[in-house]
């Protein structure tokens, strides 16, 4: 309110979080700062002037490092820290649409403020209960090169602060906020060029967006000879309609009159202070990536349990209780996330302790209990609580496996034609499912069922390649259909995703509809000649153009030959009457235990990125969208949406966390 | 070194109408700290009792009602009121706590040390029940929702806050005419101004409208009016006091000070108001461990005083006492110099050891102080926008809002201060001015610290000038600006000062009095009182009473 003859007085939670966060940023502490006044005026700063740190700031010179994430390219970056400063918040401006005025006047001794205005301005509130709130301000480097990286950046600051317990770090609620400032340059220039400050970014996806959105209006302007319409403004970003807009251009440098702050004393820190709160430090996300990394996980693996520090904890109480690392992972990844995510639960709201996932786990692997059995005992876990060795015990549901060889050796004998079939290689076949099926007795659906089952077929008639491969290779699927999105969706996963050791699937899936739809006139347009890299692949897309032909799955995997010569790549055709594509692939997916489903994504670059409200089915060929969404809400393993952008200007990616992450060639 | 202070010349009776010739009593009536006095025979020269201790004796012995006190206080109040103006604001509950604290002392419960006693605050204090407009139409009529932690600290101890006193608009000035509201007049002379910003704390002190006064001290605010209006004024060190409540002016200078009419009552308010506060960040945990007092607590600076009764011959032998050349040269009226030279020669037959100190820098504190205080007023003053609190002028949209508001709320002397610092901060010019000052800030808070290693005390006049005229200043700032001479390295280096009457220049109706300034280390208030008191109990010839209310006192 800055009321006559207030003071202020600094909260010394601040400077301990201040000094928190500066270490765990790799920061150089300043052991003595001090407060200072930035005036101006404004209606969301009642005092006329804000308590901020300027030339002395609590931390400065750090860095922090992130994983991208494995859909985007992966890799690791290292993005500097510049400061971080203590300061306190301003009110919050409440700008009404239509004259409307949100009633959320929760304050008694505001309501003078309120009335005040309410009288002159007809569109603008001020809630002044954050106002003299302390916050910690981080500027970075300007060390990103995409809205992805400055997402990401953003992300782990979140996860950061969350680890740390300095913040929930909640975007929404504002207890995170950020403004960024984009300047392009061009090739081989050092020096930046005009930067342009963006606001009004309230999620990780609209710091990307408006960041994407910015670089390419700089760069339309720049290439139309306009650069000199870049100018150093602020600009807002827009939810709605997907642009940033002119908020205020700013004549020259403000003069915000810097002074030391009287009322508040330096800042002066001593070393046992700081060193008590570097030795408090928990394990940071980094630390803990990296450990995971080192005990065998994938990057996939590591970087969703270190991206909730509760969920990081549960696992490493779950290993610590000697449970296996990668089960232990899968279990969390899959299941108990599913549940959480149905459910509205966080990892900690759920019934389930770390010490009953191991027990669970080492039952499994004990064949005390099946897999199947194990699910059952999970959600009665998550949901009413208990120890595993109860609920056994309770729903008795150990068995003895020679009654199930037994039921193998009977099952087997009554299906001499799925066996046979077996003995030809096909080891996933619908076949076991069979087996299993008709053993629906309570027993059949035990584990030790399945592994008796196997070891039974496998003493009788070792398959091929069952089960082979190295821990560390993946197995990705891609949709293959004669179309450009397929073709980008190839190309992306080639150039982004594979590594030698990966294996990879193209799955075909042909629908009857599907070929008399509008994508094969769409590819016979003279668009297509855009495809001149690599030669194969638009030579693929070219040849897909006769209906029913096959022959560009042949392409395909020459393309891949080419681009990745010890890649595995296996071509899978399924037929199906009933045109439900999403299905077929879900299914085909689950059966080939798919690492990853990669599938072309069509929407045009000017809705992506001019701005265009995505209007639902309106959209022409909206069924291939629904299809790649469907399958990237669905899918079991993770699901990217690809979107090939011009030649040169990268993909649009999408997945179930991330929309329209623009990942640049 | 000593040669020029040598038998300075004491020719001050010559000041004195025939009517009121002093007479010198060599026995003093006791004062002390752990029994309250009975002044059995008042006399018209004796030299300054603690009037809260004998109200409290009054009260105790039920010689006297708090109601009775607080409706001779409130009678005298309102009868020099339309001649003095020195409040802006009178209480109306004055005489319902009086009977608050009568009901107690009837209950035999124990009351605080300042029951009964009658305390004026500045306006640019903040009470609760009372309108608190720091002199300023910006704040017309405002109530603040909290009491200033000086002001709950003198309610605590049963104090009685009589009203709100006149001040120079946010405490800008050095005359009180810059007030929005009312010119206060000097008791002494009601055509002369009581000096500033605190003017109306030192008027109500000297008519004795109340007992005890709180004043604010940026530059000199409460130094200078205690020497125009012949009261003692003590600005504590900076952090001594909270300033929470005090409505800022320049928040690194600013505190709260007290007037009284005595060194005594001086003192025991800078006891109740002192200490560390939790929602003033530069207020002070330090504590000074004096001799007598406890440690852990602020120091009871009335234990240091020593009674009148035990004074030896030389009862300030040793105490090492400067005089500060700069401060007795040009510019400074011959009347003043010769006054404050005598009452050097009167601390050297108390025992003093006196020598001469010279701080060169000393003549750089004035631009420095009105340069630092500018830029931070015009940084404290942008809160009064008119949106939330005080008067709002009628506008079509925000921006006219705020302007109008500030045009027809601030005075020309805040103006032009905001002006003077909005300029010195601004980008170009902060390292000229701002930067500069502050450094300027460094040496003189250096230079006294050398002159304190090497001397208990400093001292000066409190003023270059004794009282002048109403409006003889007002169109000439600068004049008015190096008023503040005395005392404005004071504040810059953050230093307690006492300044206490010491003597009579010409003027006015029976002559006009003259402050002489005592200046300490940090926190070592406890030795400037105990000077001070002493200084006062054996200063003969003086009586500090003004002809506006001189007959009819009670002492």
């Amino acid at each position: 309110m800055g009321l006559p003859g207030a003071l202020p007085v600094v909260n010394s939670k601040v400077v301990e979080f201040a000094v928190k966060l500066g270490l765990a940023l790799n920061c150089k502490l300043s052991f003595y700062s001090k407060f200072d006044r930035k005036q101006y005026f404004y209606p969301d700063l009642p005092k006329g002037y804000q308590i901020s740190q300027f030339d002395i700031p609590i931390a400065t010179g750090g860095y922090l490092d992130v994983d991208l994430p494995v859909e985007f390219g992966g890799g690791h970056r290292r993005f500097g820290i510049t400061r971080v400063h203590m300061e306190e918040d301003a009110g919050k401006l409440l700008h009404a649409d239509d004259g409307e005025y949100s009633q959320e006047i929760t304050f008694p001794i505001m309501l003078h403020w309120f009335s005040a205005l309410l009288t002159l301005l007809y569109a603008l509130q001020v809630d002044l209960n954050r106002a003299g709130v302390p916050l910690l301000e981080i500027v970075s480097e300007p060390d990103m090169r995409t809205g992805i990286e400055a997402a990401e950046y953003a992300a782990e600051l979140q996860r950061l602060v969350r680890y740390l317990g300095v913040s929930n770090g909640n975007m929404q609620e504002g207890s995170l906020r950020c403004d960024v400032n984009v300047s392009i340059r061009p090739v081989g220039q050092s020096k930046f060029g005009t930067k342009v400050e963006i606001k009004n970014l309230n999620s990780f996806s609209s710091i990307n967006r408006a960041i994407d959105f910015e670089i390419a209006r700089q760069a339309l302007l720049y290439s139309q000879g306009k650069a000199d319409q870049i100018v150093q403004e602020t600009r807002l970003w827009e939810e709605g309609s997907q642009k940033t807009v002119t908020m205020r251009k700013k004549e020259g440098l403000a003069d915000y009159r810097y002074f030391p702050e009287p009322d508040l004393p330096e800042v002066i820190l001593n070393k046992e202070y700081v060193d008590s709160i570097q030795s408090s430090l928990p394990e940071l996300p980094e630390m803990k990536r990296r450990r995971y990394e080192e005990m065998g996980l994938s990057m996939q693996d590591v970087l969703f349990l270190a991206n909730d520090i509760n969920v990081a904890r549960f696992f490493d109480a779950t290993i610590e209780k000697g449970a296996d690392v990668k089960l232990a992972a899968n279990w969390i990844m899959g299941d108990i996330a599913a549940y959480m995510k149905n459910e509205k639960l966080t990892i900690n709201e759920i019934k389930l302790s770390a010490a009953e996932l191991a027990e669970l786990i080492a039952s499994i692997k004990g064949a005390t209990i099946s897999g199947k059995i194990g699910k059952e005992i999970l959600f009665e876990l998550m949901a009413k609580g208990g120890t595993v060795k109860g609920i056994i015990i309770e729903k008795d549901l150990i068995v003895d496996p020679s009654e199930i060889e037994k039921m193998v050796d009977k099952v087997l004998s009554e299906n001499p034609k799925q066996l046979e079939q077996y003995r030809g290689g096909k080891t996933k076949l619908q076949g076991n499912e069979n087996i299993e099926r008709q053993g629906k007795s309570r027993a059949a659906e035990q584990d030790p069922f399945r592994e008796i089952k196997c070891e039974k077929l496998n003493v009788l008639l070792p398959p091929a390649d069952m089960e082979a491969g190295t821990p560390q290779s993946r197995k990705v699927m891609v949709i293959a259909d004669p179309t450009r999105e397929s073709a980008g969706a190839l190309q992306y996963a080639l150039s982004h995703v594979l590594l030698e050791e990966d294996e990879l699937v193209l799955l075909h899936v042909d629908t009857p509809n599907s070929w008399k739809n509008p994508f094969i006139t769409f590819l016979r347009k003279p668009s297509n000649s855009q495809y001149t890299t690599p030669a194969s692949l638009s030579s693929s897309s070219e040849g897909a153009a006769a209906p029913g032909g096959e022959d560009f799955l042949e392409e395909m995997k020459q393309a891949c030959e080419v681009a990745k010569p010890k890649l595995r790549v296996h071509v899978e055709k399924v037929h199906t009457e009933s045109g439900n594509k999403a299905a077929i692939i879900l299914s085909q997916s689950t059966a080939h235990g798919v690492d990853l489903l990669i599938i072309g994504q069509r929407r045009s670059l000017s809705n992506a990125i001019l701005g265009y409200r995505r209007a639902g089915g309106s959209l022409r060929g909206s069924k291939g969208v629904d299809t790649a969404e469907y399958l990237i809400q669905n899918s079991k393993c993770n699901c990217v949406g690809v979107q090939r952008k011009g030649q040169n200007a990268g993909y649009l990616l999408n997945t179930k966390t991330y929309r329209n992450f623009w990942l640049l060639a | 070194m000593l040669s020029t202070l040598h038998h300075p010349p004491r020719r001050l009776s010559r000041f004195f109408p025939a009517n009121n010739k002093p007479r010198h009593f060599h026995t003093k009536p006791v004062l002390s700290s752990s029994q309250p006095v009975t002044d059995q025979s008042p006399s018209s020269t004796s030299p300054p009792e603690s009037q809260i201790l004998s109200i409290r004796h009054s009260l105790l012995s039920r010689e006297v009602t708090a109601t009775q006190l607080a409706e001779t206080y409130l009678s005298r109040l309102k009868l020099a009121e339309p001649q003095l103006k020195s409040f802006i604001h009178v209480s109306n509950n004055v005489l319902k706590e009086a009977q608050s604290i009568d009901d107690k002392i009837k209950r035999n419960e124990n009351v605080g040390p300042l029951a009964g006693v009658l305390v004026g605050v500045k306006d640019n204090i903040c009470t609760v029940d009372m309108p608190s407009t720091a002199g300023s139409r910006v704040l017309e009529n405002y109530r603040p929702p909290f009491d200033a932690t000086a002001v709950k600290k003198v309610k605590e101890f049963d104090g009685i806050v009589v009203g709100k006193t006149n001040l120079d608009e946010f405490g800008m000035g050095s005359t009180t005419e810059s007030s929005s509201f009312q010119v206060t007049a000097n008791p002494w002379d009601i055509s002369r101004v009581p000096g500033g910003s605190s003017g109306g704390s030192a008027a109500a002190v000297s008519a004795r409208q109340c007992v005890v006064s709180l004043g604010s001290d940026t530059g000199g605010s409460v130094r200078q009016p205690a020497s125009f209006c012949g009261v003692v004024g003590l600005k504590p060190t900076y952090g001594r006091v909270s300033r929470y409540g005090l409505i800022a002016y320049a928040s690194s200078l600013d505190v709260i000070g007290c007037f009284g009419s005595s060194v005594a009552d001086t003192g025991i308010l800078l006891s109740a108001i002192s200490g560390h506060d939790r929602l003033d960040a530069t207020s002070s945990k330090q504590v000074r461990v004096l001799q007598i007092s406890v440690s852990q607590e602020v120091p009871d600076f009335t234990s240091q005083l020593i009674s009148a009764a035990l004074l030896e011959s030389k009862p300030l032998k040793g105490l090492k006492v400067g005089v500060i050349r700069e401060t007795l040269e040009n510019g400074v009226d011959s009347g003043v110099k010769s006054t404050v030279l005598g009452a050097v020669s009167h601390l050297e037959e108390l025992g003093c050891t006196l020598s001469e100190v010279s701080l060169p820098s000393f003549s750089l504190g004035l631009p420095a102080y009105y340069i630092l205080a500018s830029s931070e007023s015009s940084s404290n003053l942008s809160r009064y926008d008119g949106v939330r609190y005080g008067n709002q002028a009628a506008a079509e949209d925000l921006n006219a809002l705020y302007g109008d508001s500030r045009a027809k709320g601030f005075g020309s002397e805040v103006k032009m201060r905001i002006l003077m610092g909005t300029y010195a901060l601004s980008a170009g010019y902060y390292d000229a001015y701002y930067k500069r000052a502050q450094q300027v800030r460094t040496l003189i808070q250096k230079s006294f610290k050398t002159a304190l290693d090497e001397n208990d005390i400093l001292i000066s006049p409190a003023a270059p000038s004794a009282a002048y005229k109403i409006g003889e200043k007002k169109n000439d700032p600068l004049a008015m600006y190096s008023g503040d001479i005395m005392t404005v390295n004071v504040n810059l280096a953050g230093l307690p000062a006492l300044v206490l009457p010491c003597g009579f220049v010409e003027g006015g109706p029976i002559g006009l009095p003259v402050g002489l300034q005592m200046i300490g280390a940090a926190f070592d208030e406890g030795k400037l009182l105990k000077v001070g008191h002493i200084f006062e109990q054996t200063l003969q010839g003086c009586r500090f009473v003004p002809p506006l209310i001189a007959d009819g006192i009670p002492q």
